[in-house]
């Protein structure tokens, strides 16, 4: 045998590159791309014991974390190609098939939310998360506390002529439609071809999380799926050093998230920016990803009670 | 109640199309650095088994991740006119290898000594038996003689088997000439092939015309790394 050919047989079954190993050198990656200008970024040397602790660990090294509300499992396969639609009915699938479901709340109750929050610039620069609490009141007819990127705000009730639309109300909601169909008509506000209009109403329903009825979230996924021109992102996701697939559409900064390997609902990316008034104009600048992870959904008594 | 945050029809971000060169996608990277994940993407397997043929997969983890981390911060140093990153990857992968000699050395000293020793597994025919044996006793010889030679002579050899580059990357790779290129390969191939104890008339009179005309350089270089040493 001629003796390249020797050489270029050997070690040849070596071990392929294991998921934890890409996604570890990955999160490496995007924290020399997210701290290039930083000085006193952290040494190689604690960066490399991050890295090695695990995915979840090594998801804080890349300074994205999301919680998944439903226990996700992370250590997913690499992906194999998949629809956007087909991801939204597997998602489907799995909300309707997830039981344990929070308590049905009264109108006099509140929906307590914790909501992790991870900024991360797209020029670089330090990577900012928030934890916000809050509490809303059921149907408005009572005050709210709302934390946003840890500001308390205190909104009062809702007056006389204000609604919420969509409602978060749960005997409101209870009334909408869980064919997908008929949801997604009135998503689109029984506006035909309103598809745009659509995709960021069932983006409300998560943007603000809300206790939904049994099959309405699963109906809001379903109806998403047969919104022509929506997409499926694995790249933008995978570029905040975290693993997930998004559902997007053209020129909408709101995304879902779902998990790679189980499908669920993960929480919804956003994309957004400074913006500041010249000449009468805004003009945009340091442009970020968000991503908001839902920890924790439930139903209280009073503001400032835990679930 | 929440107000929803504004929703616009602002251009997408970046999303970098497949087709774009590598070098295209360094330059983009420049300004918008998260592009360079795209060559992750590209080439973090090949990097990967690379390494983990040269120092096993655990090493190779780490110094696959490391490469990248390198290439980034390198980014600017990118020559844009090469269109092809392969080459600069394999350089840096092939940089970090080298400072695992000794575990290197010992990785090949194991297997040698496992392709010398394993036995040959029950087969119906005798001659196969043979053919087996003597097939892992060259195998094993092979390595030991990979693991004697001098590591830049290596080097090149197992970026041209196991890297799949040619010559003109190889250099490129490196940072030497063409010439050195084919002046190291022609010398390690030389040792294997003594080691295998048989050689390969054609191959050796086809090299040895190229080694003549690349003498200079080798020499050149031979000092300059004893100057170094």
């Amino acid at each position: 045998m001629d003796d390249l050919t020797a050489v270029r047989e050997l070690e040849a079954d070596v071990g392929p590159l294991t998921d934890e190993a890409r996604s570890a050198a990955r999160v490496r990656l995007q924290h020399a791309i997210t701290h290039e200008d930083r000085p006193g970024a952290l040494s190689r040397r604690l960066m490399l014991r991050v890295a090695v602790a695990g995915t979840a660990a090594a998801a804080v090294a890349g300074g994205v974390v999301v919680a998944t509300r439903r226990g996700g499992d992370t250590d997913a396969p690499r992906m194999t190609a998949l629809s956007a639609a087909q991801l939204l009915h597997k998602a489907a699938d799995r909300s309707r098939s997830d039981t344990a479901r929070t308590p049905v709340p009264r109108n006099d109750q509140y929906v307590y939310t914790r909501t992790r929050i991870t900024r991360t610039y797209v020029k670089g620069g330090k990577t900012k998360t928030w934890t916000d609490e809050s509490w809303q009141s059921v149907d408005g007819s009572g005050p709210s506390r709302r934390e946003e990127y840890g500001r308390i705000h205190n909104d009062p009730p809702l007056g006389e002529h204000e609604v919420r639309w969509p409602p978060t109300e749960y005997a409101e909601l209870a009334k909408w439609p869980t064919d997908p169909d008929t949801l997604l008509d009135l998503l689109r506000m029984h506006t035909p071809g309103a598809d745009k209009e659509a995709f960021v109403n069932a983006c409300q329903f998560f943007v603000v999380p809300r206790i939904m009825p049994p099959g309405l979230e699963a109906a809001t996924f379903e109806a998403v799926a047969k919104i022509p021109g929506i997409r499926i992102d694995h790249r933008a996701v995978d570029a905040l050093g975290r693993r997930g697939i998004a559902v997007s559409y053209p020129k909408i900064d709101f995304a879902f998230i779902f998990d790679p390997k189980t499908c669920a609902y993960l929480g919804m990316r956003s994309k957004g920016s400074t913006a500041d008034l010249v000449d009468g104009k805004f003009v945009y600048h340091d442009w970020y990803h968000e991503v908001h992870g839902l920890e924790e959904l439930g139903v209280v008594d009073r503001i400032g009670q835990h679930p | 109640m929440t107000a929803l945050p504004s929703i616009g029809d602002r251009p997408a971000l970046g999303s970098y199309d497949d087709s774009l060169s590598d070098a295209s996608v360094v330059e983009r990277s420049w300004n918008d650095p998260d592009a360079f994940a795209v060559l992750f993407n590209r080439y973090a397997d090949d990097i990967h088994r690379y390494a983990a043929r040269r120092l096993g997969t655990e090493v190779a983890d780490d110094l696959m991740a490391e490469t990248f981390v390198i290439a980034f911060q390198q980014r600017r140093r990118y020559d844009l006119s090469r269109p092809h990153a392969r080459p600069w990857l394999y350089g840096i992968v092939t940089n970090l290898v080298g400072q695992h000699r000794r575990a290197e050395a010992r990785r090949l000293k194991a297997l040698a000594r496992v392709a010398t020793t394993s036995p040959a597994e029950g087969e119906p025919l005798a001659d196969r038996v043979a053919a087996r044996v003597s097939a892992e006793n060259s195998r094993g010889q092979l390595v030991g003689a990979l693991a004697g030679l001098p590591a830049r002579h290596r080097d090149v050899l197992l970026l041209i088997a196991w890297g799949d580059l040619d010559y003109a990357e190889a250099a490129e790779a490196l940072g030497v000439p063409v010439g050195t290129v084919r002046s190291r390969l022609h010398r390690a191939r030389t040792k294997l092939r003594a080691a295998l104890g048989g050689s390969d008339p054609t191959a050796l009179h086809e090299e040895t015309e190229e080694t003549e005309e690349t003498e200079q350089t080798e020499e050149t270089e031979e000092t300059e790394e004893t100057d170094r040493g």
